[in-house]
């Protein structure tokens, strides 16, 4: 049997802290950057993923910092959490091959036709 | 503090006071810097996420603390090491059978020849694919090994007791209920690998064949005879006994802060419970034979027995301590403008 498979907003969280450390704002930008807008992450999933993923081990607190009066907690990718997300990237590229396969053999099978 | 601000703090109340001491002054500052300028009210989207995660956190997360983490976690790392005790257990009693049937010893159990090897034959070989099941994360054939295991670990005290009329074996019976029952509860969680990371594996791995091989070294005498003079392995006690030990130490460190502190209480209690069942069959095989008097048989297997209790007690009283204090500490904000 596999690893569970990971909810789309821990992957999510997990590939914006993999470029650089990164606190929660910064997180919930590069998100919907990524996403080309389609996840915008709230405060409150938020911090339920980033409080998980602390908890799991995969993330870790990089530093913090006071800016205008409010605390700005930066986290970091762990050594476990790139593993994690390595493992899940295969996943999901294992599965989307899959899926182009079968599309690509299916509109052979139809001639070219796509519907 | 703006109105909006003060709004949100009361939203945030819905959240347990461990997770807003850690989170509080965080979240604010991401809820400010999200809102528009201006804006007195917080939007119906934001207020319906935070009920909902802080909801969440009050009463759906039984698994998981603030700032400590998963005891699925723990129950998987800590099943892999109830079987690697029972594995070893297994290769031990078998190499030492092999060793006594190399010089000659008949090992006859029940009038049959060579069926003492049978029981830990048996234990070696299902407690070891039990471990390798558990390392390549298959879970549910790690779950189906183990309870085979427990059944192995029941005929081995039958087959002990009749003859010997003693209990020596429950001690395997009792941890192989532990790690299929741990083994169990952590299928739904991460399971071994993303927990103690390959380099854990690997050291766990490390300790185990450590553990075999210094024992191993006991069967020159029987497969190598004259041909091998030196000894590649010292089989002194710490060999044999601390360094496998000290290599399972290292895997649990791999597995990060919060989770090693569990796991030691988890496999300190586990490692006592087989200690303790160990010594009371004996303890009460003297007793019903009179050689103790039975008030203080009693008394001691009482103490005995609720020694891994008192451990695990004890180990999870100073664990809830420590994580209410560095909870503490995450919510104190550095006032470093």
């Amino acid at each position: 049997m596999t690893e569970t498979p990971m909810r789309e907003p821990t992957f999510l969280v997990l590939t914006a802290l993999a470029e650089e450390p990164r606190h929660g704002y910064a997180v919930i930008e590069d998100v919907a950057g990524m996403t080309g807008g389609r996840v915008r992450l709230r405060a409150g999933t938020l911090y339920a993923a980033l409080d998980r993923l602390r908890a799991e081990g995969l993330i870790e607190v990089d530093r913090e910092e006071i800016v205008q009066s409010r605390l700005r907690r930066y986290y970091r990718l762990t050594g476990a959490g790139e593993q994690s997300l390595a493992v899940e990237t295969a996943r999901l590229r294992a599965q989307a091959a899959i899926a182009e396969r079968r599309l690509r053999a299916r509109h052979t099978r139809l001639g070219g036709a796509t519907a | 503090m703006t109105s909006l601000e003060r709004r949100y703090r009361r939203l945030l109340r819905i959240y347990p006071a461990a997770h807003r001491a850690a989170y509080e002054e965080e979240m604010i500052g991401v809820l400010m810097s999200g809102a528009a300028p201006g804006r007195r009210l917080p939007g119906p989207a934001d207020a319906f996420d935070l009920v909902r995660a802080g909801l969440t956190v009050r009463f759906g997360r039984a698994f998981h603390t603030t700032g400590g983490t998963g005891w699925r976690d723990v129950a998987a790392v800590t099943g892999l090491f109830a079987a690697l005790l029972l594995a070893g257990a297994g290769i031990n009693r078998l190499i030492t059978g092999i060793e006594l049937w190399g010089r000659g010893d008949p090992l006859r159990l029940h009038g049959v020849d060579g069926l003492m090897l049978l029981d830990p034959a048996m234990r070696s070989v299902i407690w070891s694919l039990a471990v390798a099941a558990a390392v390549l994360g298959l879970r549910r054939v790690t779950v189906v090994l183990a309870l085979t295991g427990v059944l192995v670990q029941a005929v081995a005290v039958g087959l002990w007791s009749v003859p010997m009329n003693e209990l020596a074996m429950v001690w395997g019976f009792g941890i192989a209920i532990a790690a299929a029952a741990l083994f169990a509860a952590a299928v739904p969680g991460r399971w071994i690998r993303p927990v103690l990371g390959g380099r854990g594996v690997a050291l766990a791995v490390a300790g185990a064949v450590l553990a075999v091989a210094t024992r191993a070294s006991a069967l020159d005498g029987v497969w190598a005879g004259e041909r091998f003079s030196g000894r590649f392995f010292d089989t002194g006690e710490f060999l044999q006994d601390w360094l496998p030990t000290l290599a399972l130490a290292a895997a649990a460190w791999a597995a990060g802060p919060w989770l090693r502190g569990r796991i030691l209480v988890v496999s300190a209690a586990l490692w006592t419970a087989a200690m303790v069942l160990q010594d009371v069959p004996g303890l009460v095989f003297v007793a019903t034979h009179g050689d103790l008097d039975s008030r203080d048989a009693v008394s001691r297997i009482v103490v005995l027995l609720l020694a891994p209790v008192v451990v695990l007690g004890g180990g999870l009283a100073v664990l809830a301590v420590r994580e209410r204090l560095a909870g503490q500490g995450h919510g104190q904000v550095k006032r470093h403008e």
